[in-house]
């Protein structure tokens, strides 16, 4: 995988790209999500962690809806270590199954070089923000 | 068939366009299909069927309106299964289902008008040139994003005399309608959006004719089965035993019982599905389905009934060969509304007696499973009243590191609101990075009233990549070390954040170790492990008041590490700010976990141990149990509390032993 090849941190161009393909395929089909995240990657869902890619995703997949929508409304970032790291803020605005209404959520990742040139989730941590 | 359950009359019939546009045939075809009018079709033919244009169904549902009106006025909709309905069994529903997803994600179709093929070369090839003039404004038509990689996609065609109407994202739309004017085959092709193309009549009665006469028949024989399945008193559809129906097997589909459910259930709801024309209708008429005996090993084949049957509130599966909780779970996350499920009679019994716990957990509003009591009602009402959101929502997940995010939390937004300088030079350094970002767009409650105060403050220092591509903005918008951050604080209005140690209910933060992180000394060149925190809260500004309230929400992100000598103890390396409109936090969802299911052995055992300690007679003893769900502390509890109010023939007989009493 080659999620963000060459991406440098002010590159808001794969930023968006980034955020664009994971929501598009968190939408879609969010079981295939598995090759963004490593062994040593965490999610915090609502507040119920989960460590490693296998694990990330059979939470995810484990999610009480079917339909899923992200609409993404902000995205701001910083690099987040020395050795090339980039945190991401990102809020938006998801709607679920039948549900009209949609709610506010907030996302920050933590992405990390994996060594090969390509980037991979090492924090995800997700959480509706109203309700 | 089904006819005297009709749903009262405020379904299609009642005539408003906006209303019949939510039947539930028609809904599943909001999308680009061209078979939207279909419950109109029904309806005009039942009542008002002297509607011009539409009278080409006149013949066939007259006379069968006629049989129906026997019925009474208000019935004959349900009886009424014309050939329209057989089109929709036959279209079948995966497509029509398919099609509302992408509708619902994609931003909607457009339809354009192109003219110019029939004066074009192509126009003489085989199909009239329609393949070439699609290919050629595909090929033409540049996607109105230039980085964007999708190519312009046309979804469908019809021809609509000479012209063409095609159906578009509202994206590619604008990409075609650029070929206005554009020379295809000789011609100069005119194209210009339209409204979503009707069908000729002609067009319907091709489209009629492939119901085949023998489909046709075998539809109304499993509309009479159907029929004769159906309990009106009881609003019950009963699938029970389906392989020893007569009339099935009269059909041949349980041929020697070599066939199995998979080939017939689908059939059957597709039926279901025609008879109803919405959901309310549904909802209605069958409350309760029973496919008892029909030795399902798992409920795959009969997997449609939650896609017909949504909100189905009692299901039966008792004596099937369903041997575990896998074997259900196809339905998990379906049947929001179930209230009661029977698994009487199923190996599931023996083989995997835990499963209760996750089928309550399944499905949310189920009260009684196999007749044990596992929701109350208000159980059931406090979940729906505190699930709104499908997501539930928990606290807070503070994994901290001797309390160093808690204490910078506590310092931080009191030093925020009173002192932001000494806060800068308290937890930040020349490495810190801060940036704040608005969100202008979150969507709010209905009930929330709360006026947003002018974001002119914040929004020129706004951040959001979305909207901000110009790199020096970008640059300039991202605050590095103690002087510049300090300098941005300084502009920003004065604030007040709710006190985070008594009103804690206020904020929801989480925090987590993290590693990796820059160590100031250099000393460990694999880093330092630090903390990256998440919040969420609220504060307050005078300056920007509006009547009397200034209230905003914010998200903020922290990575805090280890200082540098001379510097702060420990620095946040990173500082993202987002502020929204405000609205309330999200309150945790109250989670009830279901008390354990009881087999009948335990029952056995825990009836015995509640009599020996009670003195109860088996009837009380029972009736206590029952309204305990069989736990027997709560039951002695709940026998402690009444027993001064207990008659004295709830007692035994001094010196009765249990022995005795059994039979």
């Amino acid at each position: 995988m080659n999620l963000l090849p060459g991406l440098e941190a002010e590159q808001t161009t794969s930023l968006e790209q980034f955020t664009k393909f994971y929501y598009e395929q968190f939408d879609a089909d969010r079981k295939q999500l598995a090759p963004l995240y490593r062994d040593n990657s965490m999610l915090t869902f609502e507040s119920a962690s989960v460590a490693g890619a296998a694990g990330i995703v059979g939470k995810l997949s484990e999610l009480p809806f079917e339909k899923v929508k992200h609409a993404v409304s902000t995205l701001d970032a910083q690099p987040s270590s020395e050795s090339g790291g980039i945190l991401i803020l990102v809020t938006g605005a998801l709607l679920v199954d039948e549900e009209q209404r949609p709610m506010n959520y907030s996302q920050t990742f933590q992405l990390l070089p994996d060594g090969a040139g390509s980037y991979y989730i090492f924090n995800d941590i997700f959480k509706l923000v109203f309700g | 068939m089904m006819k005297r359950n009709a749903a009262p009359p405020t379904g299609p019939r009642n005539g408003s366009s906006t209303i019949r546009s939510k039947g539930g045939i028609q809904k599943r075809r909001n999308g680009p299909v061209r078979v939207d009018k279909d419950g109109d079709l029904d309806m005009e033919a039942t009542n008002e069927k002297s509607k011009a244009g539409k009278g080409r169904l006149d013949a066939p549902s007259s006379s069968r309106g006629a049989k129906a009106g026997r019925g009474g006025n208000a019935q004959p909709r349900n009886s009424l299964v014309t050939q329209k309905a057989q089109q929709a069994i036959l279209r079948g529903l995966s497509t029509d289902q398919a099609s509302i997803r992408e509708s619902r994600i994609s931003k909607g179709n457009v339809y354009l008008k192109v003219d110019g093929l029939k004066s074009s070369k192509a126009a003489s090839n085989p199909d009239g040139g329609i393949a070439n003039l699609l290919s050629f404004l595909e090929r033409k038509a540049k996607p109105v994003n230039p980085k964007s990689s999708k190519k312009v996609k046309i979804k469908k065609s019809s021809k609509d005399g000479d012209s063409v109407i095609i159906t578009t994202s509202e994206e590619d739309s604008e990409a075609i309608l650029k070929l206005n004017g554009f020379n295809f085959a000789g011609s100069d092709l005119a194209i210009q959006i339209t409204t979503a193309p009707k069908l000729s009549s002609h067009g319907k009665k091709g489209e009629k004719k492939e119901v085949s006469d023998e489909t046709k028949e075998l539809q109304d024989k499993l509309k009479g089965i159907l029929s004769s399945r159906y309990d009106t008193s009881l609003k019950l559809l009963n699938l029970s035993n389906l392989g020893a129906d007569p009339g099935l097997i009269a059909i041949g589909i349980f041929n020697e019982t070599t066939e199995d459910v998979s080939k017939l259930f689908p059939a059957l709801m597709k039926v279901c599905d025609s008879i109803f024309t919405t959901k309310a209708q549904k909802r209605e008429a069958i409350v309760s389905v029973s496919l008892a005996d029909n030795s399902l090993a798992n409920v795959s084949p009969v997997t449609t009934l939650a896609q017909t049957f949504p909100d189905l509130k009692n299901l039966d599966l008792s004596r099937n060969m369903l041997s575990d909780r896998r074997a259900l779970e196809a339905w998990r996350w379906k049947f929001r509304k179930l209230e009661n499920l029977v698994l009487t009679g199923n190996p599931i019994e023996t083989s995997d007696p835990e499963y209760g716990p996750d089928l309550v957990r399944w499905f949310p509003q189920l009260q009684t499973l196999s007749g044990i009591q596992v929701r109350s009602p208000e159980e059931v009402a406090e979940i729906i009243e505190k699930a709104k959101s499908p997501i539930p929502i928990r606290g807070a997940d503070f994994r901290d590191i001797s309390q160093v995010a808690e204490n910078f939390l506590r310092q931080f937004f009191t030093l925020y609101d009173t002192n932001r300088p000494q806060l800068a030079a308290a937890f930040y350094d020349n490495d810190s990075q801060h940036s704040i970002s608005v969100n202008t767009a979150a969507p709010r409650g209905a009930n929330n009233s709360v006026p947003t105060p002018p974001w002119a403050d914040y929004i020129k220092h706004s951040r959001n990549l979305t909207k901000i591509t110009h790199a020096p903005a970008k640059m300039a918008r991202r605050h590095k070390g103690v002087e510049a951050i300090q300098k941005l604080w300084s502009t920003l209005p004065a604030t007040r954040h709710p006190d985070i140690l008594t009103q804690s209910e206020k904020y929801l933060a989480d925090c987590h170790t993290l590693p990796g992180l820059p160590d100031p000394t250099g000393q460990s060149p694999y880093g330092v492990d630090g903390l990256i925190v998440t919040i969420h809260g609220e504060f307050e500004e005078d300056a920007n008041s509006i009547s009397g309230t200034s209230l905003r929400s914010f998200s903020r992100t922290f990575t805090l590490a280890p200082g540098a000598p001379g510097g702060p103890q420990i620095r946040v390396l990173n500082d993202v700010l987002l502020i929204r409109a405000w609205a309330p936090l999200a309150t945790p969802t109250h989670v009830t976990t279901p008390p354990p299911l009881v087999n009948d052995q335990q029952k056995a055992s825990i009836f015995a141990k509640l009599v020996e300690m009670t003195g109860m007679t088996p009837q009380y003893a029972e009736l206590c149990l029952n309204d305990t769900a069989w736990n027997l502390e709560q039951a002695f509890v709940a026998f402690n509390n009444n027993k001064d109010k207990l008659p004295a023939n709830a007692f035994l007989a001094p010196g009765t032993t249990l022995q005795g009493l059994m039979p």
